[in-house]
């Protein structure tokens, strides 16, 4: 069966996809485990000013 | 030597412990969100025991209502890979037209003195096309204009804020709060069912409706499915015969009408309407979509998760007054909650690359 495809086209494939920059994510340049340490640090500091309200 | 062989290859139990370790760390990372909201709750029930009360149940559902129509709407927009930081204020300039023409007939300082009362349909009618033209107006801006949607919303944001000022501070009244609302329109928000043990909100019933209708949209028709293939990779869905440009006004026109709707469901629940009526509800909105599994990379969200996303940061917010936590630290640590939410997706994002 045919697509809509003009010829010149190719079809997108996962790879594309993968490569793609659309995402917005794909704007952020972190390493994983660094991005581990942001969120335990956020979460840390959330505790905090949980603690720091009750108390206050 | 043999030493030297035997720390290469690690010993099967060793390697298993590191296994399970690790994924002792995933899940706790995956899952880290919940655990800590989780903890967040149990700390306030220790501190306030009476927080577990049915009252507080109710008052929490009444609340998280208008809240979880609008985060339905700005979930839609965050599967297309979009958002929505106007939706707050969308909601409140809906709000305040809505509570003008709908004040007590016999209240002396009336916005509009001389207006009749209104049926009830006419001004829902009027908050709901504010919330369309706005709607409308992000998605143009996003699918013909190809802007970004924080870009586009950021201005829809600043223009209805305006808007909702020019039309509540004018003479001879200036910017007073528009109270004093029709007995008909808060009957409506405000009643209940009585069931015996709990009073169920009108205003619960109408978001489960909402859910239902937009549950049935985003999973049983041809626009949900384009929605998740347009949030999922766009090229892909156009080269596959989507209507790209349609769906995205469609999803935006969808979102402006139920802000409209939680505008006029909100200034009742209120009771008056100021400027600041709406303000950061959509930032809210925003971290309970992406706290109940909506992904900013697109085509990834429920509209359970979503529910569930407005209930938990709900009791959140609640819980943090009812335990006399300071209003502007609450700013903070709802900051934070976002911050956490959207590491989090970036996380999953990049583990599935």
């Amino acid at each position: 069966m045919k697509t809509n495809l003009n010829e010149s086209e190719e079809p997108v494939t996962k790879e594309d996809s993968k490569n793609s920059k659309s995402h917005l994510y794909d704007l952020i340049d972190i390493e994983e485990k660094h991005l581990d340490w942001f969120i335990i640090s956020a979460m840390v500091l959330l505790l905090f000013f949980v603690v720091f309200g009750i108390i206050l | 030597m043999r030493v030297q062989d035997e720390e290469q290859v690690p010993i099967p139990s060793e390697q298993s412990g590191r296994n399970q370790r690790e994924k002792t760390r995933e899940f706790l990372l995956d899952y880290s969100l919940y655990i800590i909201l989780g903890v967040l709750i149990a700390i306030m029930i220790i501190i306030e025991p009476s927080f577990i009360s049915l009252r507080n149940f109710t008052n929490i559902l009444s609340q998280a209502s208008t809240r979880a129509i609008m985060a339905m709407g700005v979930a839609g927009l965050i599967v297309l890979q979009g958002t929505d930081l106007s939706a707050g204020r969308i909601l409140g300039l809906s709000a305040v037209v809505a509570a003008s023409l709908l004040q007590d007939p016999n209240f002396p300082s009336r916005m509009y003195a001389d207006l009749p009362q209104l049926p009830l349909i006419l001004p829902f009618i009027v908050a709901i096309v504010i919330g369309a033209i706005f709607g409308l107006f992000n998605g143009f801006g996003v699918a013909v204009l190809k802007v970004h949607a924080f870009i586009i919303t950021l201005g829809t944001q600043l223009i209805t804020y305006g808007l909702s000022l020019i039309y509540i501070d004018r003479p001879p009244l200036g910017a007073q709060p528009i109270g004093s609302l029709d007995k008909r329109y808060t009957d409506i928000v405000r009643g209940s069912f009585d069931l015996g043990v709990i009073d169920l909100p009108y205003l619960v019933i109408i978001a489960g409706v909402i859910g239902v209708i937009m549950r049935v949209i985003w999973n049983k028709t041809k626009l949900g499915k384009n929605m998740f293939a347009v949030g999922g990779n766009m090229d892909a869905a156009e080269v596959s015969g989507v209507k790209v440009v349609k769906t995205i006004m469609l999803i935006f026109l969808i979102s402006g009408l139920l802000y409209g709707v939680s505008g006029f469901l909100e200034a009742a629940r209120i009771g008056y309407v100021t400027s600041n009526t709406g303000l950061n509800y959509d930032l809210d909105a925003i971290s309970a979509s992406v706290i109940g599994g909506v992904s900013f990379s697109g085509g990834v969200g429920t509209i359970p998760g979503v529910l569930i996303g407005v209930l938990i940061l709900q009791v959140i917010n609640y819980g943090l007054t009812y335990i006399g936590v300071s209003p502007y630290l609450q700013y903070i640590i709802r900051g934070l909650i976002i911050i956490i939410a959207v590491a989090l997706d970036v996380r999953k994002y990049i583990k599935r690359k």
